[in-house]
């Protein structure tokens, strides 16, 4: 996992590099999961009246900031680990491996588990 | 460091006189990995017949309709425990010894990172396993499923003392998974061969790696669940009870916050051995070593977003719902992952269909059509058809049966000539596969129609004449060819390791280390420790174990009764220091004993013993903390092929100082558990916000927070005047940081007891009890370990370089901190989350 000819990526530790997009997610789902349950608890779920709700409620427009604050950092993570550099040991294939696959499998797991905010009914 | 000759038969008997394990009752001293390793896996077998044999009466029962083979009351007794045995004291023990006795073997180790806690971690297992198992051959088995479910559960509905045998039983085992979790994940991490990086590490122990950080964190919600529970039941503080405040489903939400990562905490080593061996009787380097580990570290994470799936039909608004769907069906993707990586392993390779492959054969098959019905009871129409049925039984036993015992029968035969020096014998063992892999579709196939025919789960019987009549006695038949098969594989088991031909060295042609080393294995594994050039350290030197044994590489003088292994850099794998190991020891079983006595205390409701036990704990400890260490700082040391390296004592990553923060993130699950708690009941649970918030005194609070915020403090101090050279200013700031914790204990304990406060009539005073003595506790035992700092300081243990107890002590006392000050927090503001 260490290697001379430093790149940015090499400079942060492996274990974020393993574990950083798996992280988001956690977080992501985490604060959907108490998004809904504060919502329904302090009756989120009535239409906003506000300005920019689109006739939602409140606990979806929370739902999808959360959502979408995600998936804006998953698609930034990727981003940043697909940028090139060397991979010539078996040591950097593995860590690039970890980066970029974490990174898209996070980006993915978010989108998939995030679609109930569009699909579900809020408190029901 | 060759001071002798490369004779391996001395180089042997020197090392073996060093790691032998002592005869007679000397054995109950045992810390060696190989001793421990087998003896939970034996165990956990012996605990495997157990609940195959209530597996058979169940099936009995259920042959017929209308059977009166067993009463109601004791069929209960008969199906809780068949789960309790087959998940608590079968399948996670023995995937500790498995990974115990293998890992240091495959990661060029010569033992586990803290073997007497291995060793502890069996005495609790065993102890706490046979208490379950007494209980039932009195009558008084738990029975209210294996799952424990409030109100069921509760007091009032399970009056005798079934239920508080499991709580406080499984409470006892649990602590060996996670002293097991502790262990494994600083072996892994520190314990390496020289040059053996993460990227080159076995396959095995990096699903040994992703299941004990699951272990670390996945079982305390079940273990602060077991505590509250138990605490209702035995002084009346509500917190399950829906009419004072607290709310049932919090028990299933701690329950399965444990028990669906169990699922793959059980399944993940499983899996490994899947791994290690296919490519093997493939002939062919594993397919997608990368992306197999990135799947694990996905399955790791992912799998703690399923819970909710258990309790789909308890009424959780339908966006949750769709969260916990969806996660559900994601993790069938990195399962895939592997799934396809083991089948283009084999089209790439010559496959040769020994006995193990047909195990993973019949693994494939069942594990398939398990993971199959699990993506459909992942959909919650679907589910909440089948839900409490048949169609559930059938899936979750082909998940575990597939996922777990097939890989783990052809295991047995993989590795029976490491443990043996026996080669098996192929005619039992295939009879027996046959046996088991019928039976188990017989049984398991046909339940899925029982329940999709509507046949709800844990009836002890049923009438006739509604289409359930022929698919349970076929079920019942199947039920017992499977336990023939089973009883078969272990008579198999018995007759190779007595009449099996010697097995050569490394018999399968594996290129991993656990078979660089002579067979049965010696006590030290590797009488020089091997370097991993590559992730396949056998294929590129087949010759690597004959050199280990003439102590060609490193560490392969012994010395001193040294019992030295390496200690490496987590990541990169360079050697950086040589960890000494302490010796055998009756500590573990005195601990073992006396942390019995504090469970056996509780179940008879005699405190006074659990007092006593306590008081042996924190003795026994104390001794066993204080046979460590040294009172001088050592220089450096020769480690061979020209390494000069620092004890592990002067080291700076000690594994010591690691095991502390990984027990800690244990806590800190478990304290995140209670804060879960403490939300979940007042934004759900009926009867919120409380009748009368309670009236914390600031001045406690103030007391309290500036002993929590001084322990750390001092120990910080103390080890910046350790760096001058000061040992006497680090004894009295020790000193000053164990009166410090003790104030804050005495705060913390005081603050939700003051005035007299009722705890029992809502679940809000009760919760802020357990938060008050959750800090208090913490506080209390940081201060003795500051008593026992400033003792080590005065004593002359302690230096600048020699600093592990001043480390360890500022570790925990900080996490206090943190956590002290969340709970303050917490108990401020939360009554105010409850809805209006």
């Amino acid at each position: 996992m260490s290697a001379p000819g430093r790149t940015v990526q090499s400079r942060v530790p492996g274990i974020l590099v393993a574990t950083g997009a798996f992280i988001l997610w956690s977080l992501a789902f985490l604060a959907l999961y108490v998004a809904v349950s504060l919502g329904c608890a302090w009756g989120w779920d009535r239409p906003w009246d506000g300005a920019g709700g689109f006739g939602l409620s409140l606990q979806r427009l929370v739902a999808l900031g959360v959502w979408g604050l995600h998936l804006l950092l998953l698609a930034g993570l990727l981003a940043w680990a697909w940028a090139p550099g060397p991979l010539d040991n078996g040591e950097r294939q593995f860590r690039r491996v970890l980066a970029i696959g974490g990174a898209a499998f996070g980006l993915m797991a978010t989108l998939w588990t995030g679609l109930p905010v569009f699909l579900a009914s809020d408190c029901l | 460091m060759n001071a002798l000759p490369p004779d391996p038969i001395r180089r042997h008997r020197a090392l073996e006189a060093i790691w032998g394990t002592p005869p007679g009752l000397g054995r109950l001293a045992a810390v060696n990995h190989t001793v421990v390793g087998l003896r939970f896996m034996v165990t956990a077998f012996v605990f495997f017949a157990i609940g195959g044999v209530l597996a058979m009466l169940i099936r009995a029962q259920l042959a017929t309709p209308g059977n009166t083979f067993m009463p109601p009351g004791l069929y209960n007794q008969v199906f809780t425990m068949h789960g309790t045995v087959m998940m608590f004291l079968f399948a996670i023990p023995m995937l500790e010894g498995l990974a115990m006795y293998l890992l240091p073997k495959m990661l060029g180790a010569r033992d586990l990172a803290f073997p007497r806690l291995s060793a502890y971690g069996y005495w609790c297992y065993l102890l706490g396993g046979g208490f379950i198992i007494l209980a039932m051959l009195l009558g008084i088995a738990p029975d209210g499923g294996w799952f424990m479910y409030t109100p069921l559960s509760s007091s009032t509905y399970t009056p005798g003392i079934n239920a508080d045998v499991w709580l406080l039983g499984i409470t006892f085992v649990e602590i060996s998974a996670v002293s097991a979790a502790v262990e494994i994940t600083a072996s892994i991490l520190k314990m390496r061969a020289p040059g053996m990086s993460l990227a080159r590490m076995p396959i095995f122990a990096w699903y040994m790696l992703v299941t004990a950080v699951m272990m670390l964190v996945g079982f305390p919600p079940l273990i602060l669940g077991s505590i509250l529970l138990e605490v209702e039941r035995a002084f009346g503080l509500p917190f399950f009870d829906p009419t004072r405040g607290g709310d049932p489903l919090l028990w299933q939400h701690l329950f399965w916050l444990f028990g669906h990562p169990e699922v793959y905490i059980i399944f993940l080593p499983a899996a490994g051995v899947i791994s290690t061996i296919l490519p093997v009787f493939a002939r062919h380097r594993l397919v997608g070593y990368n992306w197999i580990v990135l799947a694990l570290v996905a399955m790791g994470f992912l799998s703690f977003g399923l819970w909710v799936h258990h309790m789909f039909a308890v009424g959780i608004p339908h966006m949750a719902l769709g969260f916990f769907s969806a996660a559900s069906m994601a993790v069938a993707i990195p399962t895939a992952v592997q799934i396809f990586a083991w089948l283009a392993t084999l089209l790439k390779g010559r496959p040769r269909f020994d006995l193990p492959m047909l195990y993973l054969l019949g693994f494939f098959f069942i594990f398939v059509n398990g993971g199959l019905t699990g993506v459909m009871v992942a959909a919650v129409p679907f589910d909440w058809q089948v839900h409490d049925s048949y169609f559930v039984v059938a899936h979750l036993h082909y998940v575990l049966i597939g996922g777990f015992v097939f890989p783990l029968m052809a295991g047995a035969y993989y590795w029976l000539p490491h443990v043996t020096g026996r080669m098996p014998i192929y005619h039992l063992g295939h009879a027996a596969f046959w046996l088991v892999f019928i039976g188990v579709n017989m049984t398991f196939l046909l339940m899925h129609l029982t329940g999709l025919l509507g046949m709800p789960r844990r009836v002890y019987t049923y009438p006739a004449g509604i289409g359930w009549d022929w698919l349970n006695l076929l079920s019942s038949v199947g039920g017992f060819l499977s336990a023939i098969g089973f009883a078969l594989f272990a008579v198999d088991m018995l007759l190779l390791r007595r009449f099996g031909r010697r097995a050569p060295r490394n018999p399968w042609g594996a290129e991993t280390l656990e078979w660089a080393m002579p067979l049965p294995p010696p006590s030290y594994n590797f009488a020089s420790l091997p370097p991993a050039e590559s992730r396949d350290p056998l294929a590129d030197r087949p010759r690597l174990g004959q050199e280990a044994a003439v102590g060609m590489h490193v560490l392969g003088t012994p010395r001193h009764g040294w019992m030295e292994t390496l200690g490496v850099e987590a990541v990169s794998g360079r050697p950086e220091q040589v960890i000494l190991l302490p010796r055998p020891s009756f500590l573990p079983l005195a601990l073992g004993l006396a942390t019995a006595l504090c469970f056996l205390g509780l179940l008879l409701k005699a405190y006074w013993l659990t007092g006593l036990g306590l008081a042996g704990v924190l003795t026994v400890g104390w001794i066993w903390c204080w046979s460590l260490g040294a009172r001088r700082d050592p220089a450096r040391v020769a480690a061979g092929e020209g390494l000069f390296l620092p004890l592990h004592m002067v080291a700076p990553a000690q594994p010591g100082f690691l095991g502390m923060g990984l027990l800690l993130v244990a806590d800190a699950a478990f304290f995140a558990s209670l804060a879960f708690g403490a939300l979940f009941l007042a934004l759900v649970a009926p009867g919120w916000p409380p009748p009368a918030l309670l009236a914390f005194d600031p001045w406690l609070s103030a007391l309290g927070l500036a002993g929590l915020l001084a322990a750390p403090l001092a120990t910080l101090l103390a080890r910046a005047s350790l760096r001058r050279g000061g040992t006497g200013a680090c004894s009295w700031l020790m000193g000053l940081g164990a009166l410090a914790g003790l104030l804050a204990a005495f705060a913390f304990a005081a603050l939700p007891l003051w005035r007299g406060q009722d705890f029992t009539g809502h679940a809000y005073a009760a919760t802020a009890l357990v938060l008050g003595l959750y800090v208090a506790l913490h506080a209390g035992l940081g201060a003795v370990m500051a008593g026992f700092t400033l003792a080590r300081c005065r004593a002359g243990y302690v230096s600048a370089l020699r600093d592990l107890a001043p480390r360890n002590t500022g570790l925990w006392q900080g996490y206090t901190a943190l956590s002290g000050v969340a709970a303050l927090l917490l108990l401020q503001l939360w009554p105010w989350l409850a809805a209006p």
